[in-house]
């Protein structure tokens, strides 16, 4: 079995083919999204989804969030004292999503297709390969966020259609414009950005709540488990803002409390400056796919940012239409990745759907351009230009400079600048040359693009029959394999908080945190709460627990409605 | 196999049935399973769907053309039309009745023509930041406008086009470009070209107040006497020469339109103006021809001695001759070079037009008179009746003078320089890599050993 999942930002999902529609799988909680965050209990145990994100300030030493923007970085989140990367925060993320999916599937699961931002980079999808490894998931293929959209919408469209995907996520941005015929999908072409979703406009609402505040008059911001409550409570009032004109910021701290009344139009003034970011990579989308707005037939939005009517508002204006709303912007990319893994296993209830992709960005090689009878070095020789469909094999031709050069070194980079200065580093790759003239070596350099959006590179000399394949090994942010043993081997040692346990976790640790944000009466309330909770744990009784988490449950979603 | 046979079709084929053709080829090379196959595919598909579509579009600018003949239009509209909506606004409560704001595009692009920069940068902002443009059809036509104004109008800087780009999100690194690469290479081209005259002129403002900042700019460009450019250029450090050579190259191979646009004439011998790379030239010939001088003379008798070793010491004893021939002729060079003014003076009168080359070339004191002494000792060196004596020293001298010239003279190659090079370069080409195989010289070796025995011996025999 194949699972698909949509491992995103601030959320995950999965799910799979059931043979006539791609289900989403809950988690242990009966949820069908996980939050996207992990961290260690206090015994040192594994937990991931909503008991991490309750103790994200409380504990803000045993717990991680947002780890999708590290992913293929070096960067390394401290967690009870142990470094990790991104990728294996990733990893004990799916490890807990895989679990999961076999309690609801009743089958062990070893495959995966995951799904990417189609404007990931090279080094941030081998991360997301990697760290499917970690989790003991076989990738099978990475889908591209909007693609995997487009497949659900497809599904449900038999007919000829062209269609904008518009992909707001938390971390990410995404614009792909596909064309749907005769059980085609073509991708025409993808733009996007990888640093805007919505824990921007989180992170903008918590500056402007700060800024109005005073920063003097408040307790350190910048401290972990301070920013995590900011951060919770800005995307809070975001979410109330979608229905209501006005919400209140609140902060309370030690017998304190910090008000803000926020309304919809500060909002829009504070998100204008993300606003204008999301129009540049969907003009080049267009531009690149030589599609006019009025040939597209329908804008399909993605991801839950879409969800708020400032967005809506905004796709609707630039294209002077209304999107399409039937989908469930959370699900829809979980559902194509489930129906891409049906179709890598050619399940027989589904039509034949061919789906093709291309690489976002333009791949290249640097060089150096003769200006009189001087060279200047550091431009950039495209070889698999942006939107090319893939898989995609190019080659170009390179000669040597200088006379009796006995080593070419091509530095690999990605970008679409002229100069390779602005452009992003790959890796280098060196080949040995017998001495010649300068000019007189030709190298044919071949890239090729896989379909999951791995790069290859590859130098032949035709002169001596040599060949030389790149391992980007200059790359910090992609591990090497024998890391990958080490650090699996770390993962694979980490117990897993007991499933069983779980709601009772998760209540108790929203208790712990509902407690730390409340004060007086309301504190007192939750320690009643928690004690009698506790107690009702202690007796060991199915049956009273049970009851004791329906109520108590009742109580917090009424005293959190009343705050 | 066309692209056309491998889709299986006529080469007349509609796009549509391209594609369909396309997408029954895709179900057998699917791209995750036979990526090579796919690419064939795929490269036949882009191909065909090229020629289609371009045949389509000529047939429609067919019709086109004949149908706007009989409905002649009275002036083409410079104003942005608005375009219609897909779908009328009032559904999605965004006010549709807003209007284009002020000022207008026919204002705006006046003030562009008139450079007038910062009321044309304000309006630009108004302009992006109005709801009115937020319509991407709107948007896009907005900014194709701005970019026709931008390649009609002249006399913008470059640093109003990077406002421009700032303003409107124009970046080449995003690949957010208003339009093909090669319409905004253009414009880019043109900044360069007007940042490097601005570097120019610089330059020369500069030259003109201190007379010590700017000199390669000036020795190119400014238009002064041969006296004042021979002094300018005899001030020159290495520093100073390699600026001059970068600049004069830029204008030669990028931008030759500039010093035309600045109303300046660059000197059309700059390469005559560099300092000579190397005498080797003038080396070699004193060598050899007092050599010779020497030579014939002890053989015809003048000097009675061991013809043979004499024959061998000369040319080693005409080494250190020539050397301190050199080092007497630097001190002369800079005596020459204080009455550089004279020099000029004297040579524009007396030396050919060809050698003087505006003061880049042979000068009277500096190059011409050291030239005597040479003459003078192949004169007092050859011994035989006057004629060989007066044709010695005359051969000589005229040597030292063409050579010197070949020197000083840059740029031009001579034919039997382009020769020399060309064998040179043939030669390069033979295969002397495989010398680096030690076995393979060890056999050569042998074999010429060998050759040279059996041809000994057979002579012996």
């Amino acid at each position: 079995m194949i699972i698909g999942i949509d491992l995103g930002t601030t959320n995950s999902l999965v799910a799979a083919w059931d043979g006539e529609h791609a289900r989403l799988l809950p988690n242990a909680l009966g949820n069908l999204l996980t939050p996207s965050v992990v961290g260690l209990d206090d015994d040192g145990q594994l937990i991931a989804g909503d008991i991490a994100r309750e103790r994200l300030h409380t504990h803000p030493h045993l717990t991680a969030s947002l780890f999708k923007r590290y992913m293929g970085s070096a960067r390394e989140t401290l967690l009870g004292g142990r470094a990790y990367r991104a990728e294996e925060l990733s990893a004990m993320l799916l490890r807990s999503l895989k679990a999961d999916a076999e309690r609801a599937l009743g089958v062990p699961v070893l495959e995966a297709v995951i799904s990417v931002p189609a404007y990931f980079s090279d080094a941030q999808r081998k991360a997301t390969r990697i760290a499917g490894e970690l989790a003991g998931l076989k990738v099978e293929k990475l889908i591209n966020e909007p693609t995997a959209a487009a497949l659900a919408y497809g599904l449900q469209q038999r007919d000829e259609a062209t269609f904008l995907v518009f992909d707001l996520g938390g971390g990410t941005f995404d614009v792909s414009i596909l064309e749907l015929f005769e059980g085609v999908m073509e991708v025409r072409a993808s733009a996007g950005d990888n640093f805007l979703g919505g824990e921007d406009f989180d992170d903008r609402l918590v500056e402007h709540f700060i800024a109005s505040i005073g920063a003097a008059d408040l307790p350190d911001t910048s401290q972990p488990g301070m920013a995590q409550r900011l951060r919770r409570e800005a995307q809070r009032v975001r979410h109330a803002l979608g229905q209501a004109p006005v919400a209140r910021f609140v902060l309370r701290e030690q017998a304190r409390e910090w008000c803000l009344e926020v309304t919809q139009s500060d909002l829009a003034n504070i998100a204008q400056p993300l606003m204008d970011r999301l129009r540049a990579p969907i003009e080049r989308a267009l531009r690149d796919a030589r599609i006019k707005v009025a040939d597209l037939d329908e804008i399909l939005l993605v991801g839950g940012t879409t969800r708020m009517p400032l967005v809506r508002k905004l796709v609707a204006t630039l294209f002077g239409r209304i999107p399409a709303m039937q989908l469930n912007p959370d699900e829809v990319v979980a559902q194509g990745a489930a129906i891409q893994a049906a179709l890598k296993a050619r399940h027989a209830s589904l039509e034949e759907v061919v789906l093709t992709d291309v690489c976002p960005y333009t791949l290249g090689i640097e060089t150096s351009v003769q200006l009189g009878n001087q060279y200047q070095s550091g431009h950039y020789l495209p070889i698999i230009e942006r939107n090319t469909v893939v898989p995609v094999s190019r080659s170009r031709n390179v000669s040597t400079l200088s006379d009796n050069q006995k080593v070419v070194r091509l530095g690999i980079y990605q970008g679409e600048s002229r100069l390779v200065a602005n452009n992003i580093f790959l890796g280098e790759l060196e080949i040995p040359v017998p001495p010649r003239k300068a000019g007189e070596i030709t190298l044919d350099v071949r890239f090729t693009y896989d379909n999951n959006g791995l790069l290859e590179a590859q130098v032949h000399l035709p002169i001596n029959g040599e060949t030389r394949r790149l391992v980007i090994e200059n790359n910090p942010g992609v591990l090497a394999p024998e890391e990958i043993a080490r650090r699996l081997a770390a993962l694979e040692a980490l117990k897993v908080h007991p499933r069983d346990q779980q709601v009772n976790t998760l209540l108790l640790a929203r208790l712990d945190r509902l407690y730390q944000e409340s004060l007086g009466d309301g504190r007192d309330h939750i320690a009643a709460l928690a004690n009698h909770f506790q107690q009702m744990l202690d007796t060991q009784d199915e049956h009273r627990i049970r009851e004791a988490r329906g109520d108590i449950n009742l109580r917090l979603a009424h005293f959190e409605m009343e705050r | 196999m066309s692209h056309w046979q491998m889709l299986g079709l006529a080469p007349d084929a509609d796009e549509r049935s391209i594609k369909r053709a396309y997408a029954r080829l895709l179900k057998v090379h699917r791209p995750d399973e036979n990526p090579d196959e796919f690419q064939r595919l795929r490269q036949a598909y882009e191909a065909t769907l090229a020629e289609a579509q371009w045949r389509a579009q000529v047939d429609d600018e067919g019709s086109y053309v004949s149908l706007d003949v009989s409905g002649s239009t009275a002036d083409s509209p410079t104003v942005v039309q608005a375009p219609a909506l897909a779908i009328s606004l009032d559904d999605i409560d965004v006010p549709t009745s807003i209007s284009p704001p002020q000022p207008s595009l026919d204002q705006m692009q006046q003030w562009l023509v008139e450079g007038r920069d910062r009321q044309v940068m304000d309006a630009l902002r108004v302009w992006l930041a109005s709801d009115w443009l937020l319509p991407f059809e709107r948007r896009q036509q907005f900014e194709l406008s701005v970019l026709d104004w931008l390649e009609s109008a002249e006399g913008w800087s470059p640093a109003f086009f990077d406002g421009v780009c700032k303003v409107m999100g124009w970046d080449e690194a995003q690949a957010t470009l208003p339009c093909e690469y090669w319409r905004w290479d253009r414009l880019i081209r043109r900044c360069e070209a007007q940042a490097f005259a601005e570097s120019v002129r610089a330059d020369l403002t500069r030259f003109e107040t201190d007379k010590v900042y700017g000199q390669p700019a000036a020795l190119l460009l400014k238009a002064m006497a041969d006296g004042d450019r021979r002094e300018l250029a005899d001030g020159f450090d290495g520093g100073d020469w390699q600026r001059f050579a970068q600049l004069a190259q830029a204008i030669e191979y990028q931008y030759p339109e500039v010093p035309g646009q600045l109303g300046l004439q660059p000197v059309d011998n700059w390469r005559d103006w560099l300092p000579p790379t190397s005498y080797r030239g003038i080396y070699l010939f004193l060598w050899v021809a007092l050599s010779v001088v020497l030579i014939t003379s002890v053989f015809t008798g003048l000097i009675r001695k061991d013809g043979l070793s004499s024959a061998v010491i000369m040319p080693v004893l005409m080494i250190a001759v020539n050397w301190v021939g050199m080092k007497a002729y630097g001190i002369w060079a800079l005596v020459a070079v204080t009455a550089a003014r004279l020099d000029v003076l004297l040579s524009q009168w007396l030396v050919p037009r060809r050698w003087y080359r505006q003061g880049a070339g042979l000068l009277l004191l500096r190059h011409i008179l050291p030239g005597a002494a040479p003459a003078f000792l192949a004169y007092i060196w050859s011994g035989g009746p006057a004629w060989l004596r007066w044709g010695s020293a005359v051969a000589v001298f005229l040597g030292v003078l063409y050579f010197t010239n070949q020197a000083l003279s840059g740029g031009k190659v001579s034919i039997w320089a382009r020769a020399w090079r060309a064998v040179k370069l043939r030669v390069g080409r033979l295969p002397w890599h495989t010398l680096q195989h030690p076995g393979l010289v060890v056999v050569i070796v042998v074999l010429v050993m060998a050759a040279t025995v059996y041809w000994r011996m057979k002579g012996v025999a």
